[in-house]
């Protein structure tokens, strides 16, 4: 009992709701790394019982695999994700990509184990603007099935699963280098829950990217 | 032999496939529940940019109970979908939307035995990607929803087939 209220606080945080990246891969062999903090409000289950926005942190890496074809690994409190971007679309300034990911945690504690596998569908497209700036924006779908696991003594073992999806979309600027920008942004989801408010992120980011190879 | 046409100046190609779906549909309780499904389509490429495609699914009937009735249902959804794509490599971002009809079977059990059938219209909408594979193969997945009268499932189907 007493892991389980402590895990909770760890589950304040397990689906992270941000879209950190735009619409632009990286090149075959570059790398990038993105540090980003901000606030959560609703989409886990700690912060829809609270009615309060939740800090959110997280760390991500991503590497070109080829051109057009990038994949990313982020970590988050508390969970971590990997996705595949594919950038179907480039027309002069414009860019689209399609990045479906698989996310989640499971979480062990005495006589109850919670887990929870996100799968996100986000679709964005990136303007460059000028002085290395661009916009991102896009429509995303983010799908949650959460599932607690319970073995009590004396009244045997028991699971019960919850799926959740969410319907929104991202905003994001950016601002900076090549090789360093910032970016401001947020997430906004309607939940396909009866009589649910929507559930939004906003942070700031900084991005690292490793130069191109000639 | 290549059944694709060039008509116009517009390459018309054709695609026959098939997959495995989960379906997840709101049971009573306001809850989803995911079932298993299958899926098959026969889809028109045209233009490099445009297709059209028409879709079967059908999903395993699941039961429902409570606490002094019990059902199971089982239905056959046909779509008519228009839809977009677009890619700089060979594999292909896809969006598609269009009208469905689903033929629903619901048999109870309790409080006695009582089958009803359905035919309910809707709509079916969706994304995904499909990555050829080898000369006339292909592999894709699609994520979306669909309207069933006033129910909305969501569908995510994984498959392949082959193209002409």
């Amino acid at each position: 009992m007493v892991g389980a209220v402590l895990a909770m606080p760890m589950l304040a945080a397990c689906t992270t709701l941000s879209t950190l990246d735009g619409a632009r891969t990286l090149n075959p062999g570059q790398q990038s790394w993105t540090l980003s903090t901000g606030l959560q409000a609703g989409g886990n289950a700690l912060s829809d019982a609270v009615s309060l926005p939740l800090p959110q942190a997280e760390v991500g890496w991503r590497k070109g695999l080829v051109d057009n074809v990038d994949v990313g690994v982020r970590v988050y409190l508390v969970g971590v994700g990997v996705d595949v971007r594919y950038r179907f679309l480039r027309s002069g300034p414009w860019h689209g990509a399609f990045a479906p990911g698989l996310g989640g945690l499971v979480l062990p504690a005495p006589s109850l184990v919670m887990g929870a596998v996100d799968l996100r569908l986000p679709v964005v497209f990136e303007r460059e603007l000028a002085g290395h700036s661009s916009i991102a924006f896009g429509p995303s779908v983010l799908a949650r099935e959460g599932i607690t696991w319970v073995s009590i003594e004396d009244m045997g073992k028991g699971a019960t699963a919850r799926l959740d999806v969410y319907s929104g979309g991202t905003a994001r600027y950016r601002l900076g280098s090549d090789f360093f920008s910032v970016g401001f942004g947020g997430d906004l989801y309607l939940s396909s829950a009866r009589r649910t408010a929507p559930v939004w992120s906003t942070g700031v980011d900084l991005r690292m990217r490793s130069r191109a190879r000639p | 032999m290549s059944l694709t046409l060039l008509l116009a100046g517009v390459a018309l190609g054709a695609e026959l496939g098939g997959g495995l779906a989960v379906v997840a549909v709101r049971d009573s309780a306001g809850a989803f529940d995911l079932r298993p499904a299958i899926s098959t389509s026969l889809r028109a490429v045209g233009g490099g940019a445009v297709w059209g495609d028409l879709t079967l699914v059908g999903a395993l009937p699941t039961q429902d109970e409570g606490i002094a009735w019990a059902h199971s249902q089982a239905w056959l959804r046909a779509s008519a979908a228009l839809g977009l794509q677009a890619g700089t490599l060979p594999a292909r971002f896809r969006v598609f939307a269009g009208p469905a009809v689903t033929l629903q079977r619901t048999t109870w059990s309790e409080p006695q035995s009582v089958v009803v059938e359905q035919v309910l219209p809707g709509a079916r909408y969706g994304l995904g990607l499909a990555v050829p594979v080898g000369d006339r193969g292909y592999l894709d997945g699609s994520a979306g929803g669909s309207l069933r009268g006033v129910s909305r499932d969501y569908e995510l189907c994984l498959g392949g087939g082959l193209s002409w």
